[in-house]
Parts: structure tokens; sequence; C-alpha cells
């Protein structure tokens, strides 16, 4: 019975992951229709970037994730303002997407010159990631549950964003009918700012509190952001809590379906459950068909 | 009218072009013949050289292609990008150190190394496309210090076609070794069955077999197999009870280790790299699998201590070559010369070490072969070498015409007091 | 039989439609350019991996043409189809001991079933979600050639054996550029075909907008599902190339960045046409063989570029090329006559004894359309609330109501555009109830819509064709190869859709976009698209709003026209009362889903409840 909870908090912690990633690409796809191809190497950068910070220039954990975020939250202001803005008038929706590649291909080689091959190892205070407490049977690792408490904390803070502020408000707008709210008044170009600006953080948040977890070398991200590509469309990727919804549900089902699979489809057996979902719920399990196509 | 003109012009084109083309087939067998013939020439020439050794040859002697009164020129495939970069990082660095060690010696026989480094990402097709590159455009000797397995049996087609040795890479599959399909091929690695069998017997050898429990976690690509199968025909194969895979996109092995702990193995073999293997530690202690770990060649260095940190303490680990943290002449020099580069401490680690000792023997041969350097005239010296001291990285090593793997030594090494230590050298 | 050809040739002379051909200008540069490298890859042989690697690349980059630049389908699962080709050939080479003659057919006809197969999720999701459905293949499909160890020597992978063509053995280098040069030329120009086919023309159709192509009657799941198919197959053609330069099949090559790759590739270059799949494989595979002296920074002139060429190149590097293209055509004055449709093609010239239109002298009214207890629920609103009717054969009737009364959802019940819908439909003695819409429309049901649904992309000849496309006598192998009666039928229809054109008053626009056009012609060319298939009956949707009343007033002279001339009965919704009143035989009147009035003009006009509901004072 234990080793059904044990396998299935693991199965969580990795869907943590999977969901706030789910979660910062449902954000912009959402209001701008845009796919961030580059989600997994900014948020790796981010992690870099905290360790660079507290390691190399000396200064406090904390404080050098905050210098982190700002710096992640400034460089997408900037990237955003040069390449997405131009693009999006386009309304074709592909080039944007090459786009993104292409800033993927360039911050990935930045990465490398900057930091080059090596695995580092990501310290916290005290080392709590490596301690492990033991309550009956069931092992919990102490950074295990700081993870847990920053998805909750980064969730409700982006909850609170677009359920409560003018910020969010918009972003609704936009995600609904880019047409009808601009016609409202509402500035396209701040939204889909605010959008980026935000949804980096939250990647940043993920590839900084991951990093103890995959220690800092070049692409740890990237296999987080395919499963959060995989997790948001199993959700739906209209709908932010079934982006974080399908993020926990595709951790749950890696977890138990290497558990229980023979070994040769271990490892397909979660895509495959995922494209049966696909054929059943074409939008995704969260996501209301959108009313009828008018003819 | 006009329209069926151009239809009759364009098939008259194509029949044409279809003839020229079978033409150019004549063309480049001729050509690829009077290749033959002049490294015949010139092996004649260089075994009538060595009859009269010690007098200035008056014969003309034709250099290998790479090969100039003053320099000789390598290539180098490496995963300089990708998430395996630290490799061709380290792999670089190791050639550079032995590079200017060469040079700053004088050269060999007056001539001096250069090597290109060209990026393939750990993907076959560019290592072909390199190969190509060096080999065609750039006129290289020969192919030095590859990594990987898949890589390297892509493009190794294309070096034999082309009379380019390839030298000392960190590749493991069994059929490299065969002499005679891969005459130009030489390494001082041997194949990842010997590793695992040596691994089975040693630890039948100090363990015993009463309640040892064994579990194997690979992956799924060219040598996983070929792991899976050494370790089964070793000693200890019977005590296998649990094979577990892991993928290169892998977050986490707590599923493995899930099914270890339900197996109760004693002992877990893990194929991975460095990182990996500090991950699976940390994930095994988090998950509470208690069982002696041993980690392969690629989980051998010193950032694996650093990232695992305490946990790496008392893990195994299954090496062909000694720790490159190790107290000995040979390894001291290594390291010395490598900081002097600019390395870092997670740059000393076996991607590193076995690149180095392949230059050791690289050098030697080159030296051996004499002033009338060809690719004969290089083989023949480099199956010559015997009881060839490494200062103690490895143990001698011995080639010979039929066999061109210099060492076939597996050493067990535990992590003790945060260092890699040998335990026993030299494990069949 | 040459009569009529030369009728048609020379009617389509006059209107300036270039004929169909069997190869085009652009055949000509393309096979001048395939000879070119032809010609030179002895001289530049040290770059023959490069070189091959990009022949390959581009050749399943036009196999992607297929399914992602015609048809629509954004998959990210075609390198399934290519590792196909790579496994199968390993196979063949070294277990059959058996060469190119072997590989090519069975590699193209394994990875046809397979895209057969793969085709099917395409049915059930749409653009994104299939873009992950395809994803799924492509892992899944990696993982299987993993576990199949016999086919694929799993993680190990199977070595390639000797490149040889019936029994001659060829060396590689030069020559398997060669070969390859020729498979390209097969495989481009075997798309092409279908670019300038009704296959093509229908995945336009079906890509720019699927609601219209099936009302066309088009069979879009069986199009969809062939476009994976015939691009699966090419793209495995590839795969066997593929096989010999790498000379190695290992499966952990071919799993979702490679699709990624050739994806972006086809988009980078242009997914429209086979000059960018060339340029698209050119770009990602030269890019790295000439960085190689700043190998350092490849990821940084390489995305960089990438950057630069979505801003300045949103159609692709084609799409930049054209639009230079085009500039320097402004730019040189030229002496082309202004494109005179009028004087040609006059309506009297309309061939009575066509063989392609039915007869239609001797021909019966066709459009007897029965409706019994329709109904139509949204939720728990009765858009349509028990309507029964019957409009003779060869009448005109109108249908008129307040907004929200129920028209176009009565008009989308029979021709089967909502779901849902009950009741009976009977369409000249055929009952069409719960029928799909394409069988429908096959069976005589016409249509055009409130909001057009055109065609992006497609000019106004194209729509025309669209219809014609059920009577379009050639079938798909026979396209491939552009056989003889290939050209012929296609003449055939271009003949007959330039009449239909010159009847409406488009032809001299038959070359233009249709997003160029204002919209009063657009409204035509949704017509046009509707006469074109020959329909029993022609339900217009509004055709009249927007335009002012002349325009539309002559918009329905030139409809009735040729309603009569094929026979067929029209229904139609309009607001402008006068206008329906002036065609109509008989005018039916919708109030909140149900009729109210039923009978001719004068009737229901004089009708009080009508006046009450609808009309006013």
């Amino acid at each position: 019975m234990v080793d059904y909870i044990q396998i299935a908090w693991q199965g969580l912690v990795s869907g943590f992951a999977y969901a706030l990633i789910g979660l910062a690409l449902v954000m912009v796809y959402k209001t701008a229709r845009i796919l961030n191809f580059a989600a997994g190497t900014m948020a790796g950068i981010s992690g870099f970037l905290a360790h660079w910070w507290a390691a190399e220039q000396d200064i406090p954990f904390g404080l050098a994730i905050l210098f982190a975020l700002i710096m992640t939250g400034a460089g997408t202001y900037v990237v955003e303002r040069l390449t997405v803005r131009p693009l999006v008038k386009l309304g074709d929706f592909l080039p944007i997407v090459i786009m993104t590649l292409g800033v993927e291909e360039f911050l990935a080689n930045v990465s490398l010159l900057w930091w080059g091959g090596t695995a580092r190892r990501y310290r916290v205070p005290g080392d709590i990631d490596r301690i492990n407490w033991l309550i009956g049977d069931f092992r919990l690792n102490a950074w295990h549950l700081v993870v847990a408490i920053t998805t909750f904390v980064t969730l409700s803070i982006v909850g609170y964003i677009i359920n409560q502020t003018e910020l969010g408000l918009g972003m609704k707008a936009f995600a609904e009918d880019q047409d009808a709210a601009k016609l409202m008044g509402i500035k396209e170009s701040t939204v889909s700012i605010w959008t980026w600006v935000l949804s980096a953080l939250v990647g940043g948040v993920t590839g900084i509190v991951f990093a103890p977890v995959l220690f800092l070398q070049q692409d740890y991200m990237n296999i987080i952001f395919i499963k959060g590509f995989v997790a948001a469309i199993l959700g739906g990727f209209l709908s932010l809590s079934g982006g974080v919804a399908g993020g926990l549900l595709l951790g749950e089902l890696e977890a138990f379906t290497i558990k229980w699979a023979p070994r040769e489809f271990a490892a397909a057996l979660p895509v495959v459950i995922v494209f049966i979902v696909l054929l059943i719920r074409p939008h995704g399990l969260f996501t209301r068909e959108k009313g009828h196509e008018r003819v | 009218m006009k329209s069926k003109l151009w239809k009759l012009l364009a098939i008259f084109a194509v029949l044409g072009l279809v003839a020229a083309g079978c033409g150019d087939d004549d063309d480049s067998s001729s050509s690829s013949a009077s290749e033959s013939s002049s490294s015949e020439s010139s092996s004649s020439e260089s075994s009538s050289s060595e009859d009269s050794s010690s007098e200035s040859a008056e014969e003309e002697c034709e250099l290998a292609r790479g090969v100039t009164d003053d320099k000789i020129l390598f290539g180098s495939s490496q995963p300089m990008t990708g998430n395996l970069a630290a490799l061709g990082e380290q792999a670089v660095l190791a050639m550079e150190v032995t590079r200017d060690r060469i040079n700053e010696g004088g050269g060999i026989n007056g001539r001096m190394i250069e090597f290109i480094v060209q990026d393939d990402a750990y993907n076959p097709e560019k290592t072909v496309s390199n190969a190509q590159y060096f080999i065609e455009q750039e006129n290289v000797f020969a192919i030095w210090a590859s990594i990987g397995s898949a890589t390297l049996k892509a493009a190794l087609p294309l070096h034999d076609e082309s009379n380019t040795p390839s030298l000392f890479p960190w590749a493991q599959d069994l059929s490299f070794y065969d002499v005679n399909n891969h005459p130009l091929f030489f390494s001082v690695n041997p194949p990842a069955y010997a590793q695992t069998k040596g691994f089975g017997n040693y630890l039948v050898d100090n363990f015993g077999t009463d309640g040892v429990k064994v579990g194997l976690m690979t992956i799924n690509s060219v040598d996983g197999e070929q792991t899976v199968q050494g370790y089964k025909d070793s000693t200890g194969g019977d005590l296998l009870v649990d094979e577990q895979t892991w993928e290169r996109d892998s977050t986490t092995y707590g599923p493995q280790i899930l099914s270890f702990i339900d197996s109760g193995v004693t002992d877990v073999y893990v194929g991975t790299g460095d990182t990996q293997f500090a991950q699976f530690l940390l994930e095994a202690d988090q998950l509470g699998l208690e069982a002696r770990f041993w980690g392969s060649t690629g989980t051998i260095s010193a950032n694996t201590i650093e990232l695992a940190g305490e946990l790496s303490e008392g893990a195994y680990g299954v090496n062909v070559i000694s720790s490159a943290t190790g107290d000995k002449p040979g390894l001291n020099a290594y390291r010395e010369a490598m900081f002097a580069a600019g390395a870092e401490e997670a740059q000393i680690s076996t991607a590193s070490l076995l690149a180095y000792t392949g230059g050791l023997v690289l050098e030697e041969m080159l030296t051996l072969a004499g002033e009338c350097l060809t690719v004969e005239s290089f083989v023949a010296a480099g199956e010559t070498i015997k009881d060839f001291d490494t200062g103690g990285i490895m143990r001698p090593l011995n080639f010979s015409a039929e066999n061109h793997l210099g060492n076939n030594d597996v050493i067990i090494l535990q992590v003790q007091d945060g260092a890699w230590e040998e335990l026993v050298v030299g494990q069949e | 039989m040459s009569n009529n050809a030369e009728i048609q040739e020379n009617a389509l002379q006059r209107a300036g439609i270039p004929l169909p051909k069997f190869l085009k200008k652009n055949h000509y540069f393309g096979f001048l350019g395939i000879l070119l490298v032809y010609l030179l890859a002895g001289t530049y042989s040290e770059y023959s991996q490069t070189i091959m690697n990009t022949i390959i690349f581009a050749i399943i980059g036009a196999s992607l043409i297929v399914v992602f630049g015609m048809a629509g389908q954004l998959t990210l699962g075609h390198t399934i189809f290519v590792a196909a080709g790579v496994f199968l050939s390993a196979n063949i080479t070294t277990v059959w001991s058996r060469g190119l003659e072997t590989e090519i057919p069975i590699a193209f006809g394994v990875a046809f079933l397979l895209g057969l197969l793969i085709g099917f999720p395409s049915l059930r999701v749409n653009e994104l979600y299939l873009a992950l459905a395809t994803f799924a293949v492509a892992f899944v499909g990696v993982q299987v050639l993993f576990e199949w160890k016999q086919f694929s020597g799993g993680g190990s992978g199977k070595p390639v054996g000797k490149l040889e063509l019936f029994g001659y053995e060829f060396s590689r280098g030069p020559t398997l550029v060669r070969i390859a040069l020729v498979l390209m030329l097969i495989t481009f120009w075997i798309v092409g075909n279908y670019q300038d086919g009704r296959t093509g023309r229908a995945w336009n159709a079906l890509r720019t907008s699927e609601t219209a192509a099936r009302a066309a009657g088009l069979p879009v799941a069986w199009l969809k599902i062939l476009c994976f198919a015939i691009g699966g197959g090419l793209a495995a053609i590839g795969g066997v190339l593929y096989a010999h330069t790498l000379r190695f099949a290992i499966p952990e090559n071919y799993g979702v960045s490679l699709s990624i790759i050739v994806v972006l590739a086809l988009i980078i270059g242009g997914k429209h046409r086979l000059m960018g799949a060339v340029l698209g494989a050119a770009f990602v595979k030269w890019l790295p063989e000439l960085s190689r002296d700043v190998q350092e920074y490849e990821g940084l002139i390489y995305g960089g570029t990438l950057i630069i060429l979505t801003l300045i190149a949103p159609d692709g590097l084609v799409g930049m090329f054209e639009w230079l293209g085009d500039r320097i055509k402004n730019a040189i004055p030229s002496n082309k006559d202004e494109i005179v449709g009028s004087t040609s093609v006059s309506a009297s010239a309309l061939p009575l004894e066509s063989t392609f239109l039915a007869p239609l002298s001797s021909s019966e009214p066709k459009g007897n359309l029965i409706v019994r207890d329709a109904a139509v629920a949204f939720g728990g609103v009765k858009a349509v609330d028990g309507v029964s009717f019957e409009i003779p054969a060869g009448g005109v009737t109108g249908l008129i109501g307040s907004n929200g009364a129920g028209k176009t959802t009565l008009f989308n019940a029979i021709t089967g555009h909502v779901k849902g819908a009950t009741g009976q439909f009977i369409l000249d003695g055929t009952e069409i109830s719960q029928k799909p819409i394409h069988t429908r429309a096959l069976a005589g049901v016409g249509r055009t819509f409130q909001n057009l649904n055109l065609h992006d992309d497609l000019n106004v000849l194209e729509h025309a064709l669209l219809g014609l496309d059920r009577n379009i006598g050639y079938g798909r192998i026979a396209e491939s190869f552009r056989l003889p009666w290939v050209l012929r039928e296609e003449r055939k229809a271009h003949y007959l859709a330039a009449e239909l054109l010159d009847h409406m008053d488009l032809l001299e626009y038959w070359d233009e976009k249709v997003e160029d056009l204002p919209y009063g012609l657009q409204k035509r060319v949704d017509v046009v698209r509707a006469l074109a298939a020959n329909p029993s009956i022609l339900l217009l949707d509004e055709p009249a709003a927007g335009l002012p009343t002349a325009e539309a007033l002559e918009m329905m002279k030139k409809v009735q026209e040729y309603a009569t001339h094929i026979s067929a009965g029209v229904l139609i919704i309009e607001h402008n009362v006068e206008l329906v009143a002036d065609v109509s035989d008989r005018i039916l009147v919708l109030d909140a889903g149900k009729t109210i009035a039923d009978g001719t003009p004068e009737e229901v006009t004089r009708n009080e409840q009508v006046i009450a509901a609808y009309l006013g004072t």
C-alpha cells in the first residue's frame, strides 16, 4: 500500500515540473496563439543564472534567485519586443513558432559558450536536498516538499493575477476573442508582453527549483519542456488549469506505467495513453469544444 | 508542336546524362585503382627503406595523406553540443594537451601535430558528414578520439574505404575489434562486454553467491545489449534478477529504482554517464534502495563525487583505466598538464584520461613509424608495440597483428574518502 | 473528339488561360537545375555527403508538401516513414540481398499502408492536437523499432548492404548522388502532378475550408488518409537513400527531433512550392557545412538566421524570392494586353452537344426537395421546430424570415452541416437524411455560404474546377504520372470552368486569388463553385447580402439563367423581399423555427401573420 503512495508521490513531483511548464506554455498560447519552443532553454538559463549569482558572485541564495528571475523577465521583455511583436501582425502562427525555435537555438549556444558542458551541482542552504525523512514506510525528500510548496505558491500567484487583476482580465479577454478585446480598448501589446514575462517567470521558477534535482547541465530542462508540451495538450491547450492537471496526470501516468507495464512498453505507454485520450476527446480533457462552427 | 520538340530534347538529354553518368563510374573506379597502386608502391618503398634503415632513403617516400614534412593533421568528431557536450570538451582538452606536449618537444621526426574538431552533437549523420569533411576537404591523416559507438559505427566504413586510421576512440562495440574487418582501428578501450564480464567475475570472487542478487541498468543503444550479455557470460550470470533500461531523455530513475527494491537486489550495475550516476545515487537514497552500486566507465570522474556529495561514498566503479584522480606517475603528469591547460576539476575524468592515454600510444606509433610516415608504416609500427608503459594509467599495453586493442584490463574502484581508489587492476 | 479538343483549346487560348500541359516552365527549370547538380556531382565529390543529405531532405520535404503544404495536416511524426524506408532498405539489402529495384517499391508500398493507418487520427483531431497525435505516433514508432530486434537490430542497429540495381553494383560518392537526383526528379514530378491535378486542388480546398470542401462533394476523410499514405510512401523513398548514405540504421536517430527538423525545413523554405522543399533542405544542411570554421557559434548563426528569416520572409524563402520576382516584374513595363474575357467565349457558345454536362435540352427538371418534420435543437433552444414543405423540381423558392428565425439552420439541416438534425429529407426521390455532407453533395445538393468559406490561395478558376471535381474522369494513379487522358480531362474541365466563369462575368478575373477580390465578386465565386457541381438543387444563403441592389439583381438573373440551363431547382434565403419576390415562384416564411406561410409571392406578401412578424407595415 505504501509502495503505491511512494510511486504516486514520485509521479507527483515529476508532475509538478510538467504542470508548471505546461502552465507557462498554455499561458502564452491562450493569449497569443503562440507555441513557445524556447521555454525549456529559457527555464534552464534561469537556473544557471541563479547558480551563477550564488556560486560565482557570492550573493545569498534567495537574493540570487531574485536576481535571476529579474534578469529572466527583463530578457524576455527585450526578446518579445524585438522578435515576437513584429510577427504578431501577420496572424499566421507558423512563422512565430519557427522564430521561437530560432531563439531556442540561439540561447542554447549562448548558454554553452557561457557555462560549458560540465554538469554542476546547485547547492541549497543546509543541503536539504539530501535530507530524507522517514514517515513509517514512506520516504519524503525535503527538497521535494519545497518543490511542492513552490508549485502551490506559484499556481496561487498566477491564479490571483489571472482572476483578480486587470492584466489577468486582459489575458482572458484576448484568449476569448482577440478582435473583440482590441475593440474594447485593451492594449494588445501590453497584455502580450506581460503574458510572456509571466510565462518566463513561471518557467524560471521551475528551472531553479528543479536544478538541485536534475543538476545544471546543458539542455537540462529540454525534456521537461517536451513533457510539459504533451501535458498541456492532454489538458487541452486552452485551459490553464487543464494544463496543470495534464502535467500532474502525465507524471502519475509515467510513474505507474513503468511500475506495471512490461519493460518493452514502459517508455511508450504514457504516450500511447495520451494518444488514445486525444482520439476520444480531440480537444483535450478539460477544454470544452467551442460551440458550433458558424457556417 | 513546340511542346513536342521540348519533350524530345528532354528525353535525349536524360539519355545522354545517364550514359555520361555510367561513364563517370569508370572514372571513379579507375581513380581508386590508381590510389591503391600508389599505396602499393609506397609500401614497397617503405619496406625497402626499412632494409636500408640507417642510411637516408634514396628512393622517394610517398607520404600518407595528411602528412607533410612539417605537419601531421588529424580530425576529430566530437559531441560539442547537446547533452554530451561535457565529454566532447574533456576529450578536446586532452587532445590539446597531447598536441602541445608533442610539439613543444620538437614534434615527431620534425613534424608538428595538428588537429581539427567538428561537432556532431552525437548524431551519426553528422559524424559521417564530418568524416567526409575531414578526409576529402581537409585531407587528414587519421581520425582521432571519437566519442560514441553509434556515431563511430556509422563513419567507420568511410574511414576504412579511404584508408584512414580510426584511433583511440571512446567506443566499445565488439565489431570494432575485428582486425580483419577493421585493420586500421586502434584502441585502448576494451569492449563493454568485457567490462561487465569482469565485474561479474569480481563480484563472485569477493562477495560470493549466497544471497547476492544483481540488477543491471543499461541504455537502450548500441552497447547496451553487449553490456548485458557480458554480465550474463560471467560467473555471476545466474545472479541476475532484474534488468532495467534507461532512455537518454529520462528525467528520473525512480521507477527503475523501485523495481530494484522490489526485486531485492544487493548489487546494481549502472551503465550511465557521471551525471546520471550521481542522480541515481541521490534517488536511490531518497527511495531507500540499499545495495552496492557499481558504476560503469562513464561514471568514474571527480564530478560524480562533486555532484553526489556524501552519497557517493562507498560506491564502486568498473573502469577500463585508472581513476583520473589517482596517485601514479602517469596520472600525476596527466593532471599537471590538464590543469596547466586550464581544466576544471570536473574535467578530470575518464573521457579526458582515455583520450590522453590514447595520445601517448599515438605518439609512440608515430615515432616508431619513422620518417616515411605512411598508413602502412604507421599500422605496422603500432603492431610492434609491446609492454608499453603508461606510467600506471593502464597496465603495460601490447599490440600485435591480430590485436589492435592494447588494453583488456578491467579495473575495479571504489569511492573512499571522497576520491576514487583502485581495488583491483586487471580483473578478467 | 478532336473537334471538341480544338474548340476547347481555342476558347481557352482566347480567354488567356494556359492549357493544361504535360510539362510546364517550372518543370524545365527544375530539370535544368537537377541537371546542373548531376553534372557537377563529380567535381564536388568531397561535398557528396552534404549534397546527398540535401537531396534526401528535399525529397522528404516534397513528401511533406503533400501532407502539410497541400492538405494542411500538421504532422510531427513524418519521420516514421523515413525510418520505415531506412530499415526496409537495411533488411532487403542484407537479408534478401536485393537492390534498389526491390527496395524502392517495397519501401513505398509499406509506407503507403502505414500512412493509411496513421492518417486515421487526422479524422478526429485537428491542428495542434494532430501535431501531438503524430508526435505520439513517432515516439511510439521509435520504441517499437527498438523492441522489434529482428527487424531493426535493436539498439545496436543494422548495417545497410550494397548499393545495387538489378544486380549491377554502384560505388558510393558521385554515383549515389546521381541516383538520388533521378529519384528526386521522379518524386518532385509526381508531387508536381498532384499540385496540377484534381487531388492537389482537393487537398488545397480541404486545407483552406473543410466545410466548403465537403459541400462541394469532396471525400474529405479519404483525402486526409490518402495524403498521409502518399506523403508517407514518398518519404520512405527518401529513407532508402538515407540508408545508403549512412550505411547503418539505428532506431534512436528517427525520433521526434528529426520530425521537427523536417517540418522546420519545409516551413523555412516555403511549404507550398517544391522549390521550398529544396531551399529548406539546403538551408538546414548547408548552414552547418558552411559554418564549420565558426562552429562554436553555429547555434547563434543558425538561430539568428531563423529569427531573421521569419521576420523578413514569413512565407518562407520561396515567398521572399517570389516577392522579389514580382517587384522586378512590375518594374518592367509590359506589353501584355489586359485579359479581356468579355469578347472571347460568349454564353451563346454553350456547347449544347457537350459530352460533359448532361445533355440539357432534353433534361428533366431536378430539385424536387421534400422536407418532413425537420428539427434542430441547440441545447434547449429549438432553432428549427418541425418544418415541413415540398419544393417542386426546377422551380425557384424563396425562404424569408427575421434574424434568428432558423433559415440558415434549416439549410444546414438539409446539407448536413449541422449535427443532431432530425426529420426526413428526400431529394428527387432519394433519401438523404442522416447522410454525411459530401454524400448529400454528390446526390445533388449544392450550396453557398453566408460567410463565403472561399479558399484562400486558390484562384477563381480553381474554385470552379473544385465544383467540377466529381465529373473529372481520371484516377489518382493516372494523376501521379500525368497520363494522356489526364490532360484531356483537365482541358475539358478548364474549358467548362471557363464557360461558367464567362457566364457569371468572372472570366477576366480567372487568375486572381480570391482573397484579393472585392466582396461582390467573391460572392459570385461562391456561387460559381456551387454551380459547377451541376447540382439538382442549389441552396443560396443570402446571395445579395452586402451588395448594391443593381449588382444583386444582375447576379440573381445570371444564376437563374444557369439554373434553368441545367434544370436545377433553387432555394434562396434573402432579406431583400423585393428581390425574392422578383425571382421566386414560391416563398416560404419562417418564424421562430416554424413555417408561418407558404405560397406565391403575392399571397405571402399580403399574409397578415407574415406582415406582423417580419415585413412591418
